[in-house]
């Protein structure tokens, strides 16, 4: 260990540090990472459990001050990688409310199999609280995100949509540059996606 | 915004990895490798070495091996906050994490002074950062100046105070593109133009648009 | 704006007439006096209460339920107003103002139970029946995301670690923080109040306002003698 200029933990560290400056969407899982940071705690463990099975036989404390700094460099270890792991998952859950129950493939790439589970697990089960709130009757939560201040927006349509239902039974043509007055409610999740721009 | 760290917060994990001062006081079996610029493999008495935070928070504060300095930077600012000139001092060079770093160290100050050089300029600098959250725009970036609380709590004042004179002027009302989706939108552009350029047909951008 | 804020005020009262009227149609049998006006002014309080609380508080099933079914009758009305009636756009935006409390509300609630799962499911665990802060939806959601993350941890990491030691599952926890400031204005006279570490004590007056650490005032909002502002 001495050969190398990095320190305990020092590795798991990096792994938060990349990810904190990586902007909101998620970056690749860092398996790599993330499979070091764990051979370094297996490798800090095993060595811990072979000295202090010497230390009980021998009664030798001059090892003691090692094992206590290895036991806390273990333990920043774990730290980082499950906050590494803790931060991703927030941004995951962000994913659900921002792009709705389907995630873009590219994005979707980013993403280690456990993580995909975990996306599809949280969307299920949000939308089956959503569907059970009231004794059945059901409100969606993610929208009405901001207080309203009107019934009806002006949009201007960013790309080709087709065709769109309002609740009254209206088909809207929602055409590229096409501009619309809606009724806010109905529309608010197509602005949210970056189909329609609300404008003045 | 409420600082209030958890296990997992990646705040605290950055303070913690903040590296501190320590002579050592007692020959420590097999630990040589802390000390980058020994190639012994004890560690040996009288040596002063730089020891990450996490380590020596789980020290005893009278523990028996190392002796924990405290950093320059606070006795630096102790003159500063007697005179109460602490609001032009550019903390964030000082350390990004000044308050925090100090608030871990506290115990370790025999002297026990840093508990009120933090707590002093704290109170000394918030009603100055008051002031500016009002009358900066989010364009200038104080990052020099402040500590990361503090420039969190700029952030905070900064996005309140534009909130309420958007408020006053009936502004900011409208519904605004999910701020994932539009990071997501510019990336695949930039992603589309070097596809572009890359190879003669890219195929038909809009046949990209089908999975949201 | 002036305009809608005209609207809004107006509103209120026809509202009120409205929804208690239908409420009375719909439950006859129920002997429950409590109007539908009342029933949003709780609403309105307990939003604001979950919104400035650092915790999550005492659920508000009964009143959401009896609000749904409310705003679904109010539709239900109103689909034979013309939509350029006035009244039709007056109770449309009353309506989406009810929507938007209701949404951030639970939203709210969601977050907390999100943030602070373990801390609320083990609390929850040593609450009486009556006691219960989660509705039994937010319950199951709150231990399917537990089992989610656990299962997520577990496939990427923990399985991968040596076993835990004591302490180490309880240190993982994350609480809120109970002693962080909120503003606090008095329904009632409330006296004797602890406000200090050194059992300082003040007497709130019904309307007046006060800053105050949350754990001294936990006890004030629960019993509704104050509320946040």
């Amino acid at each position: 260990m001495s050969s190398s200029n990095k320190m305990f933990g020092d590795k798991a560290f990096d792994l938060l540090k990349d990810l904190k400056r990586s902007s909101q969407t998620i970056p690749a899982f860092d398996d790599d990472g993330v499979r070091q940071v764990l051979e370094e705690i297996k490798a800090i463990f095993e060595e811990n459990v072979a000295q202090a099975s010497n230390y009980n036989s021998s009664g030798d404390r001059s090892l003691w001050p090692l094992l206590n700094y290895r036991h806390a460099a273990l333990q920043r270890n774990k730290r980082c990688l499950l906050a590494y792991l803790y931060e991703r998952m927030q941004r995951i859950k962000a994913m659900r409310w921002e792009f709705g129950p389907i995630v873009p493939d590219d994005i979707k790439q980013s993403l280690c199999e456990p993580e995909v589970q975990l996306f599809n697990n949280y969307s299920k089960s949000l939308a089956s609280y959503m569907r059970s709130v009231g004794d059945g009757q059901g409100i969606d939560l993610t929208s009405n995100l901001r207080p309203p201040k009107s019934l009806y927006i002006e949009v201007r349509c960013v790309e080709d949509y087709g065709k769109f239902e309002l609740d009254d039974g209206e088909v809207v043509h929602l055409k590229k540059n096409s501009q619309h007055y809606m009724p806010r409610a109905q529309v608010e999740t197509l602005v949210r996606q970056g189909i329609l721009q609300h404008i003045a | 915004m409420n600082y209030f760290p958890s296990y997992y917060s990646i705040e605290d994990i950055f303070v913690t990895q903040e590296k501190v001062e320590c002579k050592v006081n007692t020959r420590l079996q097999r630990m040589g490798f802390l000390d980058a610029g020994s190639e012994t493999e004890d560690l040996e008495p009288g040596r002063t070495i730089n020891l990450p935070l996490w380590y020596i928070k789980e020290l005893k504060v009278n523990n028996s091996y190392f002796t924990i300095a405290v950093p320059e930077i606070y006795k630096n600012v102790h003159k500063a906050v007697c005179e109460a000139e602490t609001t032009h001092i550019e903390l964030g060079r000082l350390h990004p994490y000044f308050y925090e770093f100090g608030r871990y160290l506290t115990p370790y100050d025999r002297n026990h002074v840093i508990g009120r050089i933090i707590f002093e300029t704290l109170r000394q600098r918030v009603r100055h950062l008051l002031d500016i959250s009002k009358n900066d725009g989010d364009q200038s970036k104080p990052e020099q100046r402040l500590d990361n609380i503090e420039s969190k709590l700029h952030e905070a004042g900064v996005r309140t105070n534009t909130l309420y004179v958007n408020w006053l002027q009936l502004r900011g009302n409208n519904i605004c593109i999910s701020e994932l989706v539009q990071e997501h939108q510019k990336k695949r552009k930039r992603a589309d133009r070097s596809e572009d350029e890359g190879s003669g047909d890219g195929g038909s951008p809009s046949s990209k648009r089908i999975t949201l | 704006m002036s305009e809608s804020e005209v609207a809004l005020n107006d509103q209120d009262a026809s509202t009120e007439a409205d929804l208690a009227g239908a409420y009375e149609e719909d439950d006859d049998e129920d002997a429950e006096p409590i109007t539908a006006q009342k029933v949003l002014e709780i609403l309105e309080t307990a939003w604001t209460n979950e919104m400035c609380a650092p915790e999550l508080l005492q659920h508000q099933t009964d009143m959401l339920e009896l609000m749904l079914s409310q705003v679904a009758h109010m539709e239900e009305q109103m689909r034979d107003l013309e939509k350029n009636d006035f009244r039709y756009v007056v109770h449309q935006m009353e309506l989406e103002r009810i929507r938007y409390i209701m949404t951030s509300y639970l939203r709210c609630r969601l977050q907390k139970i999100e943030t602070f799962t373990q801390h609320i499911l083990n609390q929850e665990a040593a609450r009486e029946p009556a006691d219960k802060r989660l509705s039994p939806e937010e319950a199951k959601f709150a231990q399917e995301f537990a089992t989610h993350m656990d299962e997520y941890f577990h496939k990427v990491a923990t399985q991968y670690m040596p076993s835990q030691q004591r302490g180490e599952a309880e240190q993982r926890i994350v609480t809120p923080n109970l002693m962080s400031h909120v503003f606090l204005k008095a329904n009632v006279a409330v006296s004797g109040v602890i406000v200090g570490v050194d059992d300082e004590e003040v007497d709130l007056t019904p309307g007046s306002q006060h800053i105050i650490p949350y754990q001294l005032v936990a006890d004030l909002i629960q019993k509704n003698q104050a509320q946040l502002i």
